[in-house]
């Protein structure tokens, strides 16, 4: 039998390695990204920790998927403890994208996994070094050299102009966001600053008449719910003596740690005591010298001493619930944080119909619409719902008065720096006060938080924060 | 029904009767006032150790008078069980007193309906103990093997992971195996009491 010579042999072998592999690399750049599931988390992938981040996944041709997103948030001391987001995605044929906004902790631990008909499809995880609590810089277009060399704070992420949230609570953990494009869409840059950011048009995005319009000519900086609108010029002026962030976290805060839900307070003992002793006594006395009447009145006296137990010692319901709303802005809209606190008597799982987050340490299950965690008994959870925009009524007209521009009274308006007033009527301009007006615990905390000039007012059913009229002014210390 | 009651009146007339019961309600006063809240703690947790006390309270009770009714006449032995069923009916008032501030999960339905049934089912278990000990003449341990039955059924329970015959987690916790269980020995003991009762001549049970 004639056999190849082996150097031959071994040409031919390297030869159709290599073709296979050039087939595979050309097939690969041909059809582009082909995962079936790619996850976005964050602006380009990157995440601000205690803040609430944009959530994107894009299925291509998998049909009803489970998507999970599993985040340990939990200490060496305390342990473990996982909040897990969970979401079904209907899918399909095509592409399929699903968008949302998530809180995200600093972690210990954080993965997605997309499951489809039992079997994992994608899988992803980020790592612990990743867990920066330092806000966000983006850049939509070319925003040129300078812009860029100004942006210090050391995590600029480039967008896709296209790829701008429209929902406030995207923008969350974005500091400043630079337009050096016509085609941004208005709805996204008045979300980023609505919820807090410096958002910077340049002549390049001006030119756009409809972005042109978000600043008038003349107007270099304009107030925008917690955070502002700004030509290029003025915000390069401002990094000159910067003003600080009106720091929104430390106001939720400081409304969720006053005027908590608090437990039934427990009936003293010693009525009790003597209730329950005087029972005993009597039924000892009827059953011993009360033959069968008197097993019959104990009888009697057993049920009525039941039920007259029950009715002042039973609390009216198991559940007792709270929401808070603060409203934190300027000029009519402000970004909305809603608290929803729970307290639960015998241990349940709660389940709040609410995009948001358990401030409270503890396990919790989250879909697009509801927050689930199990409570042990007597104990409450505290959830942050998603801030989202909203209109607010107090508003600064141009000669710095402030006025009431809702339809409710508004209960008590103090303004930091100045006096406090109470009920200011729907539609009226806030009076200059004439006594001394006692401040609640509420408006006491916020009040410390604010800028000076800035005002705290309160409806009775949220709490405003309304930032004044023209510039940031200094954030108090 | 009147030979019952009659039973019942005259069994209560006697010393024990009134002792015993001044001691389950002494007893179980004494807990609600140790486990009730003192002003600044947040939750009142004093259900859960007070229907504890009284489960086994009344175990012990039913399965002490269940074991001395066996060497009795079924008459006195039936007025001894209607005192311990009337006894432990009588101490719910102060159950629902803690159940009502507590608010714990488990319904009052459970108490309500498993106290009597236990007792029942204590007594009847009480009675089995009771003639083995006097088929193996072990009576003078009886007061020492009352007790040390209760242990060994909790120790049955957690061996074997279950809530069947121990009236301490059956206090707190649902458990359909444990009311059948109870229910089973109450309605086999009544049977049983039933066709005692009927072949013996009637006669009034004295102290």
């Amino acid at each position: 039998m004639k056999t190849m010579p082996q150097p031959r042999l071994r040409r031919l072998l390297a030869a159709a390695v290599a073709l296979a592999l050039a087939m595979t690399l050309a097939a690969a750049s041909a059809q582009g990204d082909t995962r079936p599931a790619a996850l976005e988390l964050g602006f380009g992938g990157a995440l601000v920790a205690d803040a609430w981040n944009p959530l994107r996944l894009v299925l291509r041709d998998v049909g009803p998927v489970e998507f999970e997103l599993a985040i340990d948030r939990g200490t060496l001391r305390d342990g473990e403890r996982w909040s897990r987001y969970r979401s079904e995605i209907r899918g399909g044929s095509g592409l399929t994208v699903f968008e949302d906004e998530v809180f995200v902790p600093v972690w210990r631990s954080l993965s997605w996994t997309v499951r489809s008909g039992g079997l994992t499809v994608a899988s992803g995880s980020v790592p612990r070094v990743q867990a920066d609590r330092r806000a966000l810089d983006l850049a939509v277009g070319e925003p040129g050299e300078v812009l860029r060399a100004a942006l210090t704070g050391g995590r600029t992420v480039d967008l896709d102009v296209d790829r701008l949230p429209l929902r406030s609570a995207a923008f969350d953990g974005v500091a400043n966001l630079i337009v050096a494009t016509g085609s941004a869409r208005p709805q996204a840059l008045i979300a980023a600053a609505v919820a807090g950011a410096d958002v910077v048009l340049t002549p390049t995005a001006r030119a756009n008449p409809e972005l042109g319009a978000m600043l008038p000519a003349g107007v270099e900086t304009r107030i925008v719910g917690a955070g502002r609108l700004l030509t290029q010029e003025a915000w390069l002026a401002n990094l000159t003596n910067p003003t600080r962030r009106l720091d929104q976290a430390a106001l939720v805060s400081a409304l969720a740690a006053t005027e908590r839900v608090s437990a039934p307070r427990p009936v003293a003992l010693l009525p009790l005591l003597l209730a329950a002793s005087g029972y005993a006594l009597f039924v000892l006395l009827v059953l011993r010298f009360g033959g069968l009447p008197g097993m019959m009145a104990a009888l009697v006296l057993g049920l009525t001493a039941a039920v007259a137990a029950w009715v002042p010692l039973r609390p009216a319901d198991a559940t007792i619930d709270q929401v808070r709303e603060l409203v934190i802005g300027a000029d009519g809209v402000g970004q909305r944080w809603r608290l929803h606190e729970r307290l639960t008597l015998p241990a349940q799982t709660i389940v709040l119909d609410v995009a948001g987050w358990p401030l409270s340490n503890i396990d919790a299950r989250q879909s697009p619409g509801q927050v689930a965690v199990d409570l042990a008994r007597w104990r409450s959870v505290l959830v942050l719902e998603r801030p989202r925009a909203t209109t607010m009524a107090l508003v600064q007209d141009a000669d710095g008065s402030w006025r009431n521009d809702g339809q409710r009274i508004l209960d008590v308006v103090a303004v930091r720096g100045g006096a406090a007033v109470q009920d200011v009527a729907a539609g009226s301009v806030v009076p200059v006060p004439t006594r001394d007006v006692a401040l609640g615990s509420v408006a006491s905390a916020l009040l410390e938080l604010v800028p000076n000039g800035a005002a705290v007012a309160s409806d009775g059913v949220r709490w405003m924060v309304a930032l004044p009229r023209g510039t940031l002014a200094e954030a108090a210390p | 029904m009147n030979a019952l009651l009659t039973g019942l009146e005259l069994r209560l007339r006697e010393s024990d009767a009134i002792q015993v019961a001044t001691l389950v309600f002494a007893a179980l006063v004494v807990t609600l006032a140790t486990v009730w809240p003192t002003p600044g703690t947040s939750a009142n947790e004093s259900w859960f150790a007070f229907a504890q006390m009284r489960s086994l309270v009344l175990a012990l009770l039913a399965l002490g008078y269940g074991a001395s009714a066996a060497a009795e006449s079924p008459r006195r032995a039936v007025a001894t069980g209607l005192m311990v069923l009337l006894l432990s009916v009588l101490v719910l008032p102060l159950e629902v007193a803690a159940y009502a501030a507590s608010y714990p999960a488990t319904p009052l339905w459970w108490s309500l309906v498993s106290v009597p049934v236990a007792a029942l089912g204590y007594l009847v278990l009480g009675a089995l103990l009771g003639r083995v000990v006097r088929a193996v003449r072990l009576g003078a341990f009886l007061p020492l093997l009352v007790p040390a039955a209760v242990i060994g059924l909790l120790v049955l329970d957690l061996r074997l992971g279950w809530t069947v015959l121990n009236p301490l987690t059956s206090a707190v916790v649902v458990s359909p195996l444990y009311l059948s269980m109870m229910g089973l020995l109450g309605a086999g003991g009544i049977v049983f009491t039933v066709l005692r009762w009927r072949r013996e001549p009637l006669r009034v049970v004295r102290a």
